[in-house]
């Protein structure tokens, strides 16, 4: 186990770098500590490094240098230990990567996987299981279409059901990866209340990327802004000023007189006038 | 595109010349084409006498007389052609359910985003291309030879020459299966075999069923000539009319079999609508 980390640490990444395949810088080696039942938010551009840090906390992205070190398990790696800590840690898409033709409540129930052994989950799980799963629905407000087909409900309600599998299983830390990009703005408020108040009312800890500015200051405990592979702002909402804001949003034309090549400028170019609305929220 | 001119329709004569000559240009590679694959054609049909046609037209009387010799169909063992009638189908729905059954495990082994190693995808592979290109007729001989003659060397040998075209069909489904659910399944911590148990197979379902059913409804009509080769079933009797010259009866077996195969087709295209 590491040196220093707070009492109430949840997961640590210590001088975690990711380069992807053809030299893409992707996020330069961070360290940074998530804490006990905390909402952070991970805000920035597309292909600011929000995405690739978020998910290599359950190592979906692997590492290239660095690594995660959870409370619970330790440093991730062997993949015995990834597996337990993925367990432990639920994760919410922005297109909610469900089964389309399952149903709502055989969907949440992947949830539970991995707490059953390989042969157990070759037959249909027990009862209690099944009730869990439910429970799970009824809680998102979905309980009445536990039996529906998953491609015959509306995105929000399919973003509901990728909350409620999340649910199931019983995290003590959510990961949430744009949740509410495909989203309008009325059902992206109910979303992320809902995932919000879950997480306060269970104290799991929380880290969810966003690129809505008005939303990271409505929900975040915390915000951790992102810039060019980098971590360019950390701390409570309040303390969030202009200039961060246009280090975070105006990173797309720094980055073009930046020589290192950053992910910011070769996968995912940003439409221009995307920054300026959300400053304009802002002011 | 960032150029912008105030004159709306800057038309000059010469691109536009030039556009039409490109197009004149690709017709007459088209025109060229048709004619190379003309040519082709033209010089296999000849290899193979096909444009003989004194040959053909010395045929043709033979084939009268065959006709002829084959009307009215003579209905009066057909009594005795359920049995083996029924032996075909029973053969074709257990040679199916051979390779439905060696092929799911095959499938994914020799599906590139579930292999366990590349090495096992060629392996796999190549044994998928082996299967499929020993025609089940040989197989047949094969296994007549092997277990003698009846209805299970059939079987034998429509299971395993479907698992090559079976076992590949699934694997290409599974090649395709959306990637979205599986990384989830992956993030919740399900172990590789969850995953494929879990988030690959509910997708490909629908997939394994239709190419199950179509294979079922291949078999059946594939089985009908296996009895040729002594591995049972209608194609038995049909073999032991034809050696015996009861053309009558050759006609009335194959009036019956197409039926059965009629039946079997809209069975077959009956369940797999319902499995979409």
């Amino acid at each position: 186990m590491p040196s220093v980390h707070s009492l109430d640490m949840m997961l640590r990444i210590e001088d975690m770098g990711v380069t992807y395949p053809g030299n893409v810088l992707a996020l330069r080696p961070t360290t940074v500590e998530f804490h006990k039942g905390e909402f952070t938010v991970l805000l920035g551009l597309s292909g600011a490094g929000k995405s690739t840090l978020l998910r290599s906390l359950n190592h979906l992205v692997q590492p290239t240098t660095g690594t995660v070190i959870s409370a619970e398990f330790g440093t991730l790696k062997t993949s015995r230990t990834v597996r337990r800590h993925r367990c432990r840690t639920a994760m919410v898409f922005q297109h909610h990567q469900l089964i389309e033709r399952h149903t709502a409540l055989q969907n949440v129930l992947t949830g539970r996987l991995a707490y059953h052994s390989t042969w157990r989950s070759l037959f249909p799980l027990p009862r209690a299981e099944l009730e869990y799963a439910l429970r799970c629905l009824e809680r998102v407000g979905l309980g009445e279409k536990a039996l529906s087909r998953v491609d015959q409900l509306s995105g929000g309600q399919q973003q509901r059901v990728g909350i409620a599998r999340a649910l199931a299983q019983q995290p003590s830390m959510i990961l949430a990866d744009e949740p509410v990009a495909s989203l309008d703005p009325a059902t992206s408020e109910r979303v992320l209340t809902l995932l919000r108040d879950i997480c306060r009312e269970d104290g799991i800890t929380a880290v969810i990327s966003l690129h809505q500015l008005e939303y990271a200051r409505r929900f975040a405990d915390r915000i951790i802004g992102l810039a060019n592979a980098r971590i360019v702002f950390d701390a409570e909402p309040a303390k969030l000023e202009q200039h961060h804001l246009d280090e975070i949003y105006h990173s797309a034309s720094v980055a073009v007189s930046d020589p290192g090549k950053t992910a910011a400028q070769t996968s995912h170019p940003q439409p221009s006038n995307h920054p300026t609305k959300q400053l304009e929220i802002a002011q | 595109m960032t150029h912008t001119t105030t004159e709306p329709a800057a038309l000059s004569p010469a691109p536009s010349a030039s556009v039409l000559d490109e197009h004149a240009r690709g017709w007459r590679s088209k025109l060229w084409q048709a004619g190379l694959v003309l040519a082709v054609v033209f010089f296999a049909s000849w290899y193979v006498d096909l444009l003989d046609f004194r040959t053909l037209a010395n045929g043709v009387p033979a084939i009268a007389t065959l006709l002829r010799e084959s009307l009215p169909p003579d209905f009066t063992n057909v009594m005795d052609w359920m049995s083996p009638l029924l032996d075909t189908l029973a053969m074709s729905i257990a040679g199916t359910a051979i390779a439905v059954s060696a092929s799911v495990p095959l499938a994914f082994l020799a599906a590139r985003n579930t292999t366990p190693h590349p090495a096992v995808f060629y392996l796999t592979r190549t044994l998928l291309n082996g299967l499929r290109s020993v025609p089940e007729l040989i197989m047949g001989i094969i296994f007549v030879a092997a277990v003698g003659f009846g209805a299970l060397p059939g079987v034998l040998a429509l299971g395993l020459h479907s698992i090559g075209m079976v076992g590949k069909f699934f694997a290409e489904a599974i090649e395709h299966v959306d990637e979205a659910p599986v990384e989830a399944a992956d993030a919740s911590g399900a172990t590789r075999l969850q995953v494929l148990w879990h988030a690959v197979l509910p997708q490909v379902l629908p997939q394994f069923a239709d190419v199950s059913i179509y294979r079922w409804e291949y078999n059946f009509r594939a089985s009908t000539v296996m009895g040729m080769v002594g591995a049972g079933g209608i194609g038995f009797e049909l073999m032991g009319s034809l050696r015996i010259m009861q053309y009558q009866e050759v006609s009335a077996i194959l009036i019956v079999i197409l039926l059965m195969v009629t039946m079997v087709d809209s069975l077959s295209g009956h369940l797999r609508k319902t499995f979409k």
